[in-house]
């Protein structure tokens, strides 16, 4: 190894970095070049001081209170029993008659109010169509992407109790229709975002983080899957179907977003259908 | 989370030995994000909060500061987003030149305080590669991963912030005369 060849691979090695086999050539040459050797010892005296400066810099040390408070804080979250749970021990009475009114009180003007028009049939407007994708994109980046939701994604199966059969079991749809084993399952949940409910299931393929959603609409007609483009900068599959609209976002390239799409698209409908 | 209490507790007790301890060194990462420690503050409570909501995703015995970190950055460019302050910035690399042949010796007798302040002028993206791995230590893949760049662009990154260092280090203490004169 040559003292050019060596202080190609310094910064490397100082971080270890470099294989054992490459080591082991540095190892060698240092034992010969006095030069070489002075180099490594400046630029690990570098490294050690600024790590030491920084660890003892109080502006970059957190604040103990903060830390308590924080600390405090995630505490409560964490073991603050949800409004649901509280109803469900009956530890709010009260709480839990004011959410049976609400329930009664919209089930009551659903039925007075909702009026399916004289042919039966209706459609999403365009609009509406793009703000249901905008939604299934924003719940794709705040859910699987940043963790960042309001609300509590729950299970599918405590989804399909409290909002609709078909939530139960769609993660196991998804699973049997993957054509590939490229695909690894990393969760499924029913989330809510700005309002609007998904069954979700979040994929991975390589670092590519998949989602597919599914969700209720007030459609009947069917469609194929179709490639919507990209949406916030996610290539978006989506299709309709009797009541649902089932979309596939993530970061992989377009045409095999639209390829997992239509893999999925039979099974989900199939799924919807029976639920 | 929805679970029984006894659920619920163990879930915290987990967060609490595996996430909890890290709390310094991730809210210093978000110092150097943001330089301001009200809004570090901010970052580190949406990211440990979005963590605890997440805390079923993580792998018990992982790495589990890379996770946090990653929440971290995620968190961070969420905010910068909304704030559109997200701006087309130019491949630095490639617009500073390699002219660094001198390797200037370390100066002795600097303080913590003026190390940091020649730290401050190196250039943001070579400033944060050396942060990541010098300071807190993370692998090359591992900051690769958290600033979404190749590895290499993080080797190079962290070469030219470490020269850099070295001649704002040496520029330093030129200053205050601790080199001597180099004629001598």
């Amino acid at each position: 190894m040559t003292c050019q060849q060596f202080r190609k691979l310094i910064d490397s090695y100082v971080s270890d970095e470099l294989l054992i086999e490459t080591n082991h050539d540095v190892l060698t040459h240092l034992e010969n070049c006095a030069d070489c050797r002075n180099e490594l010892a400046a630029c690990r005296e570098q490294r050690t001081r600024l790590a030491v400066a920084v660890r003892n810099s109080s502006d970059l040390r957190i604040d103990p209170a903060f830390a308590v408070r924080l600390r405090e804080d995630l505490r409560q979250a964490a073991l603050t029993p949800s409004l649901w749970e509280q109803i469900w021990t009956f530890k709010a009475p009260f709480v839990a008659a004011a959410v049976v009114g609400v329930v009664l009180v919209f089930a009551i003007g659903v039925l007075f109010v909702f009026k399916k028009p004289s042919d039966g049939n209706y459609s999403l407007t365009a609009s509406a169509i793009s703000e249901m994708v905008n939604l299934a994109v924003g719940d794709h980046e705040n859910c699987a992407i940043h963790f960042a939701l309001k609300e509590k994604p729950i299970p599918l199966a405590v989804a399909a109790e409290k909002y609709g059969r078909f939530y139960d079991g769609l993660d196991k749809t998804v699973a049997d229709a993957l054509k590939t084993g490229d695909y690894k399952f990393v969760e499924a949940h029913s989330c809510v975002y700005e309002g609007q409910r998904f069954a979700h299931i979040v994929l991975k393929h390589g670092d590519k983080v998949v989602s597919i959603l599914v969700t209720r609409t007030d459609t009947v007609e069917q469609t194929s899957p179709t490639t919507l483009g990209q949406f916030g900068g996610y290539p978006t599959a989506s299709s309709l179907g009797t009541h649902y609209a089932f979309f596939v976002i993530s970061d992989l390239p377009e045409q095999e977003n639209l390829t997992l799409a239509n893999d999925l698209s039979p099974a989900i409908a199939s799924h919807m259908a029976s639920a | 989370m929805f679970g029984s209490r006894a659920e619920q507790r163990k879930n915290w007790e987990a967060f609490e030995s595996e996430a909890l301890p890290f709390m310094g060194d991730v809210f210093r990462l978000a110092m150097y994000l943001v330089r301001d420690r009200d809004k570090a503050e901010d970052l580190v409570q949406e990211t440990f909060s979005n963590a605890l909501t997440s805390f079923h995703r993580y792998e018990m015995g992982t790495n589990c500061r890379a996770w946090l970190s990653t929440i971290l950055y995620n968190v961070h460019k969420k905010h910068l987003r909304n704030e559109r302050r997200l701006k087309f910035v130019e491949d630095m690399e490639e617009r500073i030149a390699e002219t660094i042949a001198f390797e200037p010796p370390i100066p002795q007798r600097l303080t913590d305080d003026e190390i940091l302040a020649a730290l401050d002028k190196v250039p943001e993206q070579f400033r944060t590669a050396v942060l990541l791995t010098d300071v807190e230590g993370f692998s090359y893949k591992e900051a690769s991963s958290l600033l979404k760049v190749p590895i290499g662009t993080v080797m190079s990154r962290l070469h030219r912030g470490r020269r850099l260092l070295r001649i704002e280090l040496a520029e330093y203490a030129t200053k205050t005369r601790l080199i001597a004169n180099r004629q001598v």
